[in-house]
């Protein structure tokens, strides 16, 4: 029930002030949603399940250019806790002119990992050496269908060759913008030799593996009296390898081990990219358009200066009167708030759904993070109610 | 005159607010895009560690495998430019090794020796000199079973052609996918052509002036590529960047013109006995509407140098107390002057637009019953 009884705010005026709540609100939004989604997107890069860790390399400076030895995942492997271990090659190539992530893998350890599935053509056997299979928004970006030849060029390392395209695949999750590939594909494009990959995943139980696995084999290949010729690591996954693994030296300091999505958070941590900071920054965009709301509800009651006076002239109290206006306000920024978080959803969801919006060539998966969204919408209604508090003195 | 009465204006109390409501929109469009000019900064630093190797290969098409080039092409191209060149004829066969069938790329070259060396691979067994022997590469070598001694069958359309395997090499690119063969053996499968010719320019040459003279000399659908392309790599993806910048921009600038709308309609509001003396001096209405727009002109312009400045400090200081917090973070933003012309060119744009409607309907009043 309102305070007082009158209707003398005009719908005109209101509509106008509306607008600018609807816009403000549409721009915190989107702010907001397109980095919480970025942010979620890339934690759940590497997968989200609880029990996949990530061995990688520390000292790079992205999830993508570090390299640890590729041996290590037949230490792993042989472990009775681990079910499955998938040694991976992340790497940039060109295709018809377009940047793509390819991702070098020993498929089926990475499909024990990563759930793909084939809409088109077939999918990759332990034979298939020079094929790749390609994921569907990559495959529509680039302009490639089954049984097609692609002409690869490097980013990393100066190759070029040729393949062939044996599948389109789909997934949940970000795989959709990457070709899969054998893991020496990803390794010539890396330019790094055979010995090396970007990351092991490991599938399985909670297992120290800085203790059980690479303290005592960094201690082992460092040692002086070892023999100069490098043996193959034969091990069970060397076996499935197009071209055989060495032991090679490391510091088991330098291989860090982390769940799939603090592997990408510590990444993303190490440039000030954290939720909270996310938060703040979206909470900065309502402080800074904050003025020009707080502009709007002056102008508000600026525009209906002459009706304030005559209720005060008939006994109306400035409390009164603001309690009033702030109650009559409220279904106003109710509307607007609703109305310019809906829009900026369905703003963002049209963008990221054309692959307008995408990081390194991945596309972002609209997230609506309520949390947020509430923030927004509390300090909205907090600039409104500072505002009509200032102008009626 | 205009900017006289325009003053009138000027002077009015919230005429400081008005450009304060301006300029923290331009901060914030202001301090994205240093932050984004200084993510641009960091990916072309990226792409530049990795340094091209100036490789470059001549073809035709979309695939190596379709590319037929002429053969005395190679005798047509200036030779003062290279560091080093060959010409390659490179084609898919389905090889026949015992029982394994398989489709491998063959890649037919003058000298094997010297493109293997070339190439940095470890050759075990010795290279293949004549029309009937080849090199096989070791991921070849590994899948199907080919030892040195043995022979395969290469077919290529109808015709076949059996080679003794002479070498295994490693190579650890690309070629440990193929099987090196001479030329002649090429020419027997595939027909008397080249595929591709690769090349790469001596230190002391201009690169452009190079590769211009070079691709004049080509035929009309030949093309060069560079075998490595970290720089468009980085441009892709600071185009995905400023995609995001432009998307969120227009955001920005719609608040603007609300902001815009706002002040316009307020001034309309509280200035209705300057307007009312104006008029009655003689200022026609087209004369108000353009004093309103010029007002709105003044607001966003002082609004976007103070905005753009604002937000240029704000992040310099966040920045520098985020490296002071975590040492880790290092954030140098960067904005160029075409950046800050542009910021300063879409406010006006956009509060001109927002200052449209209500500078219209300040023609339609009537002032003296308004102020009655």
């Amino acid at each position: 029930m309102s305070p007082l009884p009158f209707r003398y705010l005009r719908w005109r005026r209101i509509l106008a002030f509306m607008t600018v709540l609807v816009l403000s609100s549409i721009l915190s939004s989107i702010t907001a949603l397109s980095l919480i989604s970025f942010y979620k997107g890339v934690s759940a890069y590497m997968g989200e399940e609880k029990c996949i860790t990530v061995l990688y390399d520390t000292k790079s400076r992205t999830p993508f250019t570090g390299l640890i030895p590729a041996f290590l995942a037949d230490k792993a492997i042989m472990m009775k806790e681990v079910s499955a271990c998938s040694p991976e090659v992340i790497t940039p190539c060109i295709v018809k002119g377009k940047p793509v992530f390819l991702r070098g893998v020993l498929l089926e350890e990475f499909l024990k990992i990563s759930a793909i599935s084939i809409i088109d053509g077939q999918m990759l056997n332990a034979g298939d050496i020079n094929s790749v299979i390609i994921g569907r928004r990559a495959s529509e970006r680039i302009g490639v269908e089954a049984g097609d030849k692609i002409l690869v060029i490097g980013v990393l390392s100066p190759v070029c060759f040729e393949l062939r395209v044996k599948g389109i695949f789909k997934s949940d999750g970000p795989l959709e913008d990457e070709i899969i590939a054998p893991l020496h594909i990803g390794q010539w494009l890396r330019g790094t030799g055979y010995n090396y990959v970007t990351i092991i995943r490991v599938k399985g139980g909670c297992i120290n593996f800085q203790e059980t696995i690479l303290k005592p084999i960094a201690e082992e290949t460092a040692k002086p009296d070892r023999p100069e010729k490098r043996d193959s690591s034969g091990g069970k996954l060397s076996e499935h390898v197009a071209a055989q693994w060495t032991a090679i030296r490391f510091r088991a300091e330098d291989i860090g081990i982390r769940e799939t999505e603090e592997f990408m958070r510590d990444y993303m941590e190490r440039y000030g990219v954290t939720r909270e900071s996310i938060l703040i920054l979206s909470i900065a965009t309502i402080i800074f358009s904050g003025a020009t709301i707080l502009l709007a509800a002056e102008t508000l009651i600026s525009q209906h200066s002459d009706e304030i006076g005559v209720l005060r002239s008939i006994g109306a109290s400035r409390k009164l009167l603001k309690r009033d206006i702030i109650f009559k306000l409220f279904p106003v920024f109710l509307t607007a708030t609703v109305l310019g978080i809906t829009a900026a959803i369905a703003l963002l969801d049209i963008v990221l759904e054309r692959g307008m919006l995408q990081v390194l060539f991945h596309n972002i998966q609209l997230q609506v993070d309520v949390f947020a969204l509430i923030l927004i919408a509390s300090a909205i209604l907090a600039v409104i109610i500072v505002g009509v508090w200032r102008s009626i003195r | 005159m205009a900017l006289l009465c325009c003053k009138i204006f000027l002077r009015r109390r919230d005429t400081a607010q008005s450009i304060l409501a301006i300029a923290l929109l331009v901060a914030m469009l202001a301090s994205v895009s240093s932050i984004v000019g200084f993510l641009n900064a960091q990916v072309k630093t990226l792409a530049g560690l990795s340094n091209p190797t100036g490789k470059y290969i001549i073809m035709r098409g979309d695939l190596i495998s379709e590319s037929k080039l002429d053969v005395k092409l190679l005798d047509t191209l200036p030779l003062q430019y290279f560091n080093s060149i060959i010409a390659e004829s490179f084609f898919w066969t389905n090889v026949t090794a015992g029982l394994t069938q398989i489709e491998v790329p063959v890649r037919g070259v003058s000298d094997t020796e010297k493109f293997l060396r070339a190439r940095g691979a470890r050759l075990n067994g010795s290279a293949a000199r004549s029309v009937n022997e080849a090199v096989v590469g070791e991921i070849i070598a590994k899948s199907c079973s080919i030892d040195i001694g043995e022979e395969i069958c290469l077919t290529y359309d109808a015709r076949s052609v059996n080679v003794m395997i002479v070498g295994v090499f490693r190579a650890q690119s690309e070629i440990d996918l193929e099987i090196i063969v001479p030329m002649e053996t090429a020419f027997n499968l595939a027909g008397e052509h080249i595929s591709l010719i690769e090349f790469s320019l001596k230190r002391n040459v201009s690169v452009e002036e190079a590769l211009t003279e070079i691709s004049m000399l080509l035929p009309k659908d030949a093309r060069i590529i560079q075998v490595q392309q970290p720089i468009l790599f980085a441009q892709e993806v600071n185009a995905q960047l400023l995609s995001f910048l432009g998307f969120w921009s227009l955001a920005v600038c719609a608040v603007v013109a609300s902001a815009s709308y706002v002040i316009a309609a307020r001034l309309v509001e509280e200035s209705s006995y300057e307007i009312l003396m104006l008029r009655a001096l003689g200022v026609k209405r087209t004369r108000l509407f353009t004093l309103i727009t010029l007002y709105i002109v003044v607001i966003a312009a002082l609004g976007s140098i103070l905005g753009v400045s604002l937000g240029l400090v704000g992040v310099q200081v966040v920045s520098a107390a985020l490296s002071w917090l975590t040492p880790s973070i290092k954030i140098t933003p960067i904005l160029e002057p075409q950046q800050v012309v542009w910021i300063i060119s879409i406010t006006l744009s956009s509060a001109v637009i927002g200052c449209l409607l209500p500078a219209y309907r300040a023609t339609k009043i009537k002032y003296t019953e308004k102020l009655l």
